[in-house]
């Protein structure tokens, strides 16, 4: 399916976030959101290993640049 | 989405099994069911619903009608069961397209009636779902919610299959909230406000554990930072809050404006306070404007006392300009020419090994270096001139706007003096019930006042923190360099928070951006439903108010017919539908039951063009009639009609179509 006019809106405001991790930690936020629309028991704890994940990737290359 | 056939049975009114295909043409977009009151219209529109949703959908189902779903179980079948000592199934099943596959979704309940009593336990329920390929074979998959979602979310359910209550409900005074949500939840607004919810819990979650770790200085700055957090959070729920009470009070203010512009003795003084409170509201909004551009004046215009030390500067350097310490650009090109052309004005020749040579070109080096040092000297003097003309413009338009400002305070004064006035006159009315409506407008309309100080109030606030957080960050992530594990922490904070802030940024663009396009829908959608109405203007404010004027720039949103409002609920209604460009088939209950006949003409002209699949359930005469005939039977590829055997207290299908 093509992405939508909204889609491509979203796409283009991405674009826009100058920070590639924020970009990743949003884009898979919103996917879990989407998947949990209505759940009665959120899974934070996902969105939590997200922002670890993107941190420790950021640690690794700060470790190699050194 | 588009639904191909719908199977009933043992539900509501309907006995035994019925079929209605609902497959249509692009061209003939309508399916037509008619039926007279309590034929089973609405059971329809229930089948069609309780298939999708199933549970989802059955609360809804009991605030309707106070029925649980096994009480939609068919009387016949029940009676026959009871009497056979067997159980009774009810099913309703659709069969859809979507994105290029095809799938059959059934709701099934299975139950044994109570013999002592006419209760009904419902012994067994399922739902099924399954995808159906092209060889005809099926495949069971997993009916979840998140298949729903994507097809069309049970909470925008009611943008796409609604009926005359819900058009006529969306019409009334105070729906802002309703407005606001499906404006929100058509294009997934939500998914942005709970991400960033979610989001900055967690950026807490990791601050919390920063401070646990932290020590000494680090400990000081992490709390301070911490508690300048809090507060931001806070502040931005009160913000919130505050919006909110701010969209009731307005939405109250609209319901008793409504009432007095309804009453005899009330009608034309209402209407007076409307126009000044209207003209007051664009004084505001003029006296908004003159703040922001006065702050950006002022910046500039605050530099006034240095005018004098300019003209003072630029006049040295026009006397230093006529004694030519600033040099000409002549004396630079002469030298050069010369040496070019190693031959001096007096005529002698000398070649480049020659003392004159050198000398020349020692004095070209001098005179470049003057002029570098002379260019610098009428940068800043044509720099000290524009800055002069920049800060006197500024403060000519300072001068210009304190006027205005002046002016505007005049003319508030007095719509002030006359609103109050006309609000003597309203209480001064002998009549208890004007006299209670009155006092609680202008009680509410003091909150509103109170509710927009605070609001501005708390926005400077915010502001302040969040100027504070950003210099707390820098001591923060100086300091947090000691501590290992604390600055760990506060990467992952600042990591989750700024995706909350961006997520909050991109929110508020795109949920203004989608409140300008559902108002451009809507206001084009009403002047095609009703042309006679095209000189006034509709728009959907900020607050998510409806707001209609007529060529004056009077609202008027109040004197429009019950015809008009429900042509605008529904212009909005199905402009929430496109611009979500969802498609899915709209499915309506009783479009036509309180329009009148024109009305009805020029809904009836529109509605085949707003999707590419229309079911509309509508009672014969007062829906279906000639008027509604001539344009709708063109467009339709189906058309049912429902008899009802009192009787039997059953429903039969005939297709006509």
């Amino acid at each position: 399916m093509p992405p939508n006019k909204f889609r491509k809106k979203i796409l283009e405001l991405f674009e826009k976030i100058p920070d590639e991790n924020l970009r990743i930690i949003i884009s898979e936020t919103l996917d879990i959101e989407r998947e949990n629309r209505n759940a009665h028991r959120f899974p934070t704890g996902r969105i939590e290993d997200i922002v670890d994940g993107v941190a420790n990737l950021l640690e690794k290359k700060k470790v190699v640049e050194k | 989405m588009i639904i191909e056939k719908l199977i009933i049975e043992n539900f509501a009114s309907f006995f035994g099994r019925h079929e209605i295909s609902l497959v249509n043409s692009p061209e003939k977009p309508l399916t037509i069911i008619i039926g007279g009151g309590a034929f089973g219209k609405t059971s329809i529109f229930d089948a069609i619903n309780w298939s999708l949703y199933g549970r989802l959908y059955e609360p809804e189902l009991y605030t309707r009608s106070e029925r649980k779903i096994e009480d939609f179980i068919n009387e016949t079948a029940l009676r026959n069961a009871r009497s056979e000592k067997q159980s009774v199934e009810m099913q309703c099943t659709l069969f859809f397209e979507h994105d290029e596959k095809k799938y059959r979704i059934q709701q099934e309940l299975v139950a044994i009636p109570n013999k002592v009593n006419e209760k009904i336990n419902a012994t067994d329920r399922s739902t099924s779902l399954y995808e159906i390929h092209l060889s005809g074979n099926s495949t069971p998959i997993n009916y979840s919610e998140s298949f729903l979602n994507e097809i069309l979310p049970s909470n925008v359910r009611d943008y796409f299959l609604f009926n005359g209550e819900r058009i006529e409900k969306l019409a009334m005074p105070g729906a802002s909230n309703e407005i606001r949500d499906g404006i929100y939840r058509v294009i997934d607004l939500e998914l942005f406000q709970n991400g960033s919810i979610h989001l900055s819990e967690i950026a807490n979650k990791f601050r919390k554990r920063a401070k646990a770790e932290s020590s000494g200085e680090v400990a000081n700055i992490e709390q301070r930072y911490s508690d300048a957090q809090e507060r931001l959070s806070l502040l931005k729920g009160q913000h919130q809050n505050l919006l909110g009470e701010k969209r009731a009070a307005e939405d109250q203010i609209e319901i008793i404006g409504d009432k007095l512009r309804g009453l005899q003795k009330t009608i034309d003084l209402q209407k007076a306070r409307d126009r000044l409170e209207q003209q007051i509201k664009i004084l505001e909004e003029e006296f908004k404007k003159i703040a922001i551009e006065l702050r950006e004046l002022s910046s500039i215009a605050g530099l006034c006392f240095a005018i004098d030390p300019i003209v003072n500067l630029e006049k040295k350097l026009d006397e230093k300009r006529d004694k030519g310490e600033i040099p000409s650009e002549i004396s630079e090109n002469l030298l050069h020419d010369i040496l070019e052309m190693k031959r001096c004005i007096c005529g002698t020749k000398f070649q480049e090994k020659d003392e004159i040579f050198r000398t020349l070109e020692q004095r070209l080096l001098q005179e470049k270096n003057k002029k570098n040092k002379g260019n610098d000297l009428i940068d800043l003097f044509f720099g000290l001139k524009a800055a002069q003309k920049d800060i006197e413009n500024a403060l000519d338009n300072l001068n210009k706007l304190d006027k205005d400002r002046n002016l505007n305070y005049e003319k508030q004064k007095e719509l002030d003096k006359e609103l109050k006035e006309i609000v003597g006159k309203l209480s001064k009315i002998p009549d208890e019930n004007i006299s209670k409506l009155t006092n609680k407008y202008e009680e509410i309309n003091n909150s509103f006042s109170e509710i927009k100080v605070n609001i501005s109030h708390i926005i400077t606030v915010i502001t302040e923190t969040e100027k504070r957080i950003e210099d707390l960050k820098i001591d923060r992530e100086r300091l947090g360099k000691q501590q290992d594990l604390v600055r760990r922490y506060q990467l992952r904070d600042d990591l989750a928070q700024n995706a909350a802030s961006e997520l909050d940024r991109i929110f508020s663009i795109f949920a203004e951006d989608t409140r300008k396009e559902v108002e451009n829908l809507t206001k084009n959608e009403f002047a095609r439903f009703m042309p006679t109405a095209s000189s006034l203007t509709v728009s959907i404010n900020p607050e998510f108010h409806y707001e209609i004027r007529d060529q004056d720039g009077n609202s008027v949103l109040q004197q429009l017919s019950m015809g008009q409002k429900q042509a605008l609920s529904l212009a909005f209604i199905t402009s929430i539908s496109r611009v979500s460009e969802k498609y899915p088939p709209l499915v309506i209950d009783m479009p036509f039951g309180r329009l009148d006949k024109d009305v009805q003409r020029n809904i009836a002209s529109r509605l085949p063009l707003l999707s590419s699949q229309i079911i509309l359930l509508v009672l014969p005469g007062t829906e279906w009639n000639e008027i509604t005939q001539l344009e709708l039977h063109k467009y339709a590829s189906n058309i049912y009609r429902l008899e009802f055997n009192k009787k039997a207290r059953e429903t039969t299908i005939f297709k006509e179509l």
